[in-house]
């Protein structure tokens, strides 16, 4: 047993945690700061007392089990001032650091998990890059041209001045005057800019931070969680850098300050401050939720629709927060889950064994340690996409009418799907076929614009020319035979909150396929007279896509579309989120939900084969194509009847 | 039962006991395994036996403990059936709390489960019946405080003997269990944590215990991990592993040389596999058994425990000894028993699924989920009586859980897309993190049945749902 008094600023502080390194046991201080901690002295390495105070770093003292004497634990409040002069430190590189400034010196396991994540591309990723600069991602003038844009030099990120393809606004200059200088994407996707925090400019970010995007110092630089903030830095996520001299040289320009959720570090060098959101979703929410105001010069959001005059842009915890998995799965327990690898979170198990402790900690339960991959569902080796939705087939056939009922669920994640930037898509796709012949879908729900056209033409218009089409491709027609789809979708679009024209879906269903047999300039041959229709859209991609194939242009085909449309100022659909003035439409599911579409083909045998697929896709095909964004299909998964 | 002739019981560790069967009729031998339960029954075709439930003082390495026990045994008695025969099981409670039986792997009736029908009061007896239709090694345990009365040292196993096999020269059940797993509500911090990292294991009640066998004998392991929340990867110790004993105090060691060949695994929860496998490990979830074909000649065989955990696979702690085989006098190493492997291949062209269940949660919290919610807010699954069914089962969660299913045993289709090579039939499947798994099922009992997570903390986060088969 340990006699502890624990003082905070020279008084005896009551409800202090105090506890034994390497003990998970915990004990609190009495109303007088005192505590008696039971002493393991099984516990391999120093056998040190601690206390841990949320406004005080974290003390301990050794343990002498010859002696009774009462010990004493003094903390000092640190200072709560912020500090700008604070310059971010660099993770490092994967592999064992030599610098003992850089978080892989010791953390080699986590930094280099984090390495492989896309935290660390936040800011380089060439997509978020692209669209904060309104560019395409084409190699030349004559490649710019094709899509309409401006091939010029400009200044990117670093500082560098290179040609590029300017083929929207960019985020600055369509923020510029708004409440958010600069879109607030630097806010999330770069926090890390030295000197004032928030606000800044996406391209002012350093190398380190540029390169780094959302890394170590950043993260447990978070003293605090403001739910009332915006998203990012100087936001909900509120840093404290430290202000306080060093205790010794060793240690950089100032006293060390870190927060993590480990009330047992005592690490001069960690300056470690216990806080208990690094398990908590809210954590994440910090830029997993953007409701953001419309920033486009001159354009404001409907208060009709949306009161405050915000968009649902990100909304990732909000789904997760209404859903069933609050709080039994928060967001750590699928995309930060155990790493029992290792033997703490500083490679214990690489550590000489003589530093078990106050040096390199005491080993933790294994599992207590969480990987720091940020597992996603484009990292592959995650599974995610293929744990997230189930699909089930129901086929009834009347006559040469078959129809096939098929019901998707959102059965894995606790958040909608998809979820995260509105980019994203998933794509129902349904075929029915008689050996390798496809059924005509004649009937039933069908893909939404956002699957993609390479040209689309309302009835009227001169259906018999297709500029750009090439034999083998298809025109779906689809009817619209007037109102609006109702559904229950995520966060406002959830049923009964609006009408269902205001959730933006047009009823629409298959009319008909045809495929394009010759093309003589603009004009176009079919292998059928085209069906009587609402719609005609000319589409490439004609069999179930396969996956990692390039993704292909599947509107008005049999299936459904899961996705949030944002919508610009000039009515254009799928804006890039600081473009966008209102939210036409969001069809996403949310968790544990499940919605049955149905289509009907014109049966050509007995017993059809019915095949579904979805499919996940980061950007739409007409995004894509526009964006010179390479983009494939990910098959996340499917369900067959029949031979 | 239909009996086979039971000559040599020798139920101690240490204990030289051993020797090979002289003559015919075919001898079953023991060593160190829990002595079973005598069957009183006279007749061929079924076995009676009794239990009583009672209090009982545990001392483990010198610490004693207040706990229960069957039959004042630590483990229960092992039960012994035929395949075919009718059981009845006469089950006396003589502690103060309620309690039931659930014959864990065996295809009951439902009120016969342990969970539908009536608990035993205190004081009060209750008889189990029902038939054994599948042969392997099964267990039992309470239904109703189970992570407390499990970890307490209520559990047995239950051999059902398939009359077409060989005996093997020697039988060794192993039940494995963690010692003292039971979460304390003074640490409520540590309860919330997945995996206690149980480092004290016991082998039929004993640390480290040495079984003394004839040097040329086949021994038939079968093994059960009775443990809360334990996994044991089980593995010959190979000479460079480093081993850490509990007569070293804890620090790490190099054993002897020893035969540091795979585990030759013959059979797992439901009985015989289509064809033996060597692994270099096999890893046992709670619930789980196996057996293993140990074929001994002149050479010590020491089986580890390698660090493993729920909450993310192996870790970088040494190996730790679980048992040790040990030779008596000189043979070469045997051939291996004719065991009638049959080579079922795993069943093709079936239904489509007819339900998921994604099982998800947190190290750092309390609830264990099934599609979302917990027991009994899990919304049920109906499967029609006596038809094919597909089961697919989702851990989305960040640690593994094996999954239980009552009343029915059911046919691993596919993990994670891929069939296995051969048929592959369970009661108590592990999935790791991220692993998607197709089960085919047949009920042949109605009743609601449970699934769900063995390990008894997340059983007790909720990780529990219900397959409702209707009554034809």
């Amino acid at each position: 047993m340990v006699s502890l008094l624990v003082t905070l600023d020279g008084v005896p502080a009551p409800g202090v945690a105090v506890l034994q390194g390497g003990n998970p046991a915990r004990w609190e201080t009495d109303v007088l700061g005192q505590a008696v901690v039971p002493v393991d002295l099984d516990v391999v390495g120093d056998l040190f007392v601690m206390a841990s105070h949320p406004d005080a770093r974290v003390q301990g003292v050794l343990v002498d089990p010859t002696t009774s004497e009462r010990m004493t634990i003094a903390l000092r409040r640190f200072d709560r001032k912020d500090n700008p002069a604070y310059v971010f430190q660099d993770p490092g590189a994967p592999g064992k650091s030599d610098v003992a400034e850089q978080c892989g010196h010791c953390h080699v396991t986590i930094n280099e998990a984090w390495h492989d994540s896309v935290h660390r591309t936040s800011a380089s990723n060439p997509a978020v890059t692209a669209t904060y600069a309104g560019l395409a991602l084409v190699e030349d003038a004559t490649q710019c041209a094709t899509l309409g844009g401006t091939w010029a030099p400009r200044p990117g990120p670093l500082g560098v001045v290179a040609p590029s393809c300017q083929v929207l606004p960019t985020v600055s200059e369509a923020a510029a005057g708004s409440a958010r200088p600069h879109g607030g994407c630097a806010d999330c996707h770069a926090p890390g800019i030295d000197g004032q925090l928030g606000g800044r400019d996406l391209f002012a970010a350093g190398e380190r931070a540029y390169a780094n995007g959302v890394h170590c110092d950043v993260c447990h630089r978070t003293e605090a969680l403001d739910p009332y903030g915006g998203p990012g830095v100087a936001g909900r996520l509120r840093l404290l850098r430290p202000t306080e001299p060093p205790k010794t040289d060793t240690l950089g320009l100032w006293d060390p300050l870190t927060f993590g959720p480990d009330p047992d570090v005592a690490s001069i060098r960690m300056g470690m401050v216990a806080r208990d959101f690094f398990h908590e979703a809210a954590f994440c929410a910090g830029c997993h939720e953007d409701w953001q105001p419309v920033l486009v010069a001159g354009a404001a959001a409907d208060t009709q629709r949306w009161p405050d005059g915000r968009l649902p842009i990100h909304t990732t915890f909000s789904e997760w927060k209404a859903g069933p998995m609050n709080p039994g799965a928060p967001c750590q327990s699928c995309h930060m889950p155990a790493d029992a690898s290792v033997a703490n979170a500083a490679d214990l198990q690489l550590a000489l064994p003589a530093d078990t402790g106050i040096i390199a900690g005491w080993h933790r339960p294994p599992g207590s340690v969480h990987r720091h991959s940020w597992n996603g569902p484009r990292r592959r080796d995650s599974r995610m996409l293929e744990l997230a939705a189930a699909l089930s087939l129901t086929v009834t056939r009347d006559g040469s009418t078959l129809t096939v009922a098929v019901t998707v669920r959102n059965v894995g994640p606790g958040h909608a799907i998809p979820t995260g930037e509105p980019m994203r898509s998933l794509v129902l796709l349904v075929e029915a076929r008689c050996a390798s012949t496809s059924l005509d879908a004649i009937g039933g729900d069908v893909v939404s614009d956002t699957g993609g056209a390479l040209l689309g033409k309302l009835r009227g218009a001169d259906w018999t020319r297709w500029p750009g089409a090439q034999v083998g491709d298809v025109i779906r027609v689809t009817r619209r035979p007037g109102g609006f789809r109702d559904y229950d979708g995520p966060g406002p679009f959830a049923l009964g909150l609006l009408a269902a024209e205001q959730k933006g879906v047009p009823m629409e269903e298959a009319a008909g396929t045809r495929t394009v047999v010759a093309v003589a300039g603009d004009l176009v041959e079919f292998d059928a007279p085209l069906p009587d229709g609402d719609l005609a859209m000319l589409g490439r991609g004609v069999s179930l896509p396969s996956d990692g194939t390039a993704v292909t242009e599947r509107a008005g085909a049999a299936g459904f579309v899961f996705a949030k449309v944002l919508v610009g100022k000039d009515g254009a659909r799928h804006v890039p989120h600081h473009l966008a003035v209102d939210v036409a439409s969001d069809t996403r599911l949310k968790p544990q939900a499940s919605l049955q579409t149905v289509h009907r083909f014109a049966a050509t045998c007995a017993t059809p084969t019915v095949e579904a697929r979805l499919l996940h896709r980061a950007f739409p095909p007409d995004v894509a194509r526009a964006r010179g964004f390479a983009v494939v299909e990910s098959v996340m998964t499917s369900a067959r009847v029949g031979p | 039962m239909t009996p086979r002739p039971l000559v040599a019981l020798c139920g101690f560790t240490l204990l030289a006991c051993a020797e090979t069967p002289q003559a015919p009729p075919p001898l079953r031998v023991h060593v160190g395994s829990p002595v079973e339960a005598p069957d009183l029954a006279p007749e061929a075709g079924v076995a009676r036996f009794q239990l009583t439930i009672a209090p009982h003082r545990h001392e483990v390495g010198g610490v004693v403990r207040d706990g229960f026990a069957y039959n004042g045994q630590f483990p229960g008695p092992t039960l012994r059936a035929t395949k075919g025969d009718h059981v009845e099981v006469s089950v006396r409670n003589t502690l103060a709390t309620e309690t039931t039986v659930h014959w864990h792997g065996l295809a009951v009736p439902n009120d016969m489960d342990g969970v539908s029908g009536p608990p035993i009061a205190p004081g009060s007896t209750r008889t189990y019946r029902f038939s054994v239709e599948r042969s392997g090694t099964f267990w039992y345990h309470p239904h109703l405080h189970e992570a407390e009365q499990i970890d307490a040292g209520l559990y047995g196993t239950f051999v059902v003997e398939e009359p077409r096999e060989p005996l093997a020269d020697v039988e060794l059940i192993a039940v494995l269990d963690a010692w003292n797993e039971t979460l304390t509500p003074e640490e409520p911090h540590v309860a919330s944590e997945i995996d206690l990292t149980p480092s004290l294991w016991l082998v039929n009640g004993a640390i480290e215990p040495t079984y003394l066998v004839a040097a040329g004998s086949r021994v038939r392991v079968r093994l059960l991990n009775a443990s809360n929340v334990g996994y044991v990867a089980l593995a010959r110790a190979t000479p460079a592993e480093p081993v850490s004993s509990k007569a070293d105090e804890g620090h790490a060691h190099v054993p002897a040389p020893s035969v540091g060949s795979p585990l030759r695994l013959i059979a797992s929860d439901q009985g015989l596999l289509p064809a033996a496998v060597d692994i270099p490990e096999l890893v046992l979830a709670p619930g789980d058994r196996a057996e293993l074909e140990v074929l001994v000649g002149s050479d010590t065989i020491v089986l580890v425990r390698r660090p493993y955990t729920a909450a993310g696979g192996p870790t970088p702690s040494p190996a730790q000894t679980l048992f040790t085989v040990t030779p008596v006098g000189s043979a070469n190493t045997p051939p291996a028993l004719p065991w009638p492997f049959e080579g079922a291949r795993p069943t093709a062209n079936v239904a489509s699924t007819v339900a998921v269940f994604a099982l998800s949660g947190s190290t750092h919290g309390a609830q264990w989920l099934i599609n979302g919610a917990t027991f009994p807010d899990v919304p049920p699954v109906v499967v029609p009586l006596g038809q094919v069914a597909v089961l697919e089962v989702r851990n989305v969660s960040g640690v593994h859980h094996p999954f239980h299913l009552h009343g029915m045993t059911f046919e691993v289709l596919r993990r994670n897309g891929v069939a296995p090579t051969w048929q592959t039939i369970e009661d108590t499947l592990d999935l790791p993190p991220r692993e998607a798994t197709h089960l085919l099922i047949r009920p042949t009992h109605p009743g609601d049945w449970l699934a769900h997570c063995h390990i008894l903390p997340h059983v007790e986060g909720g990780m529990t749902a219900v397959l409702h088969v209707p009554p034809p």
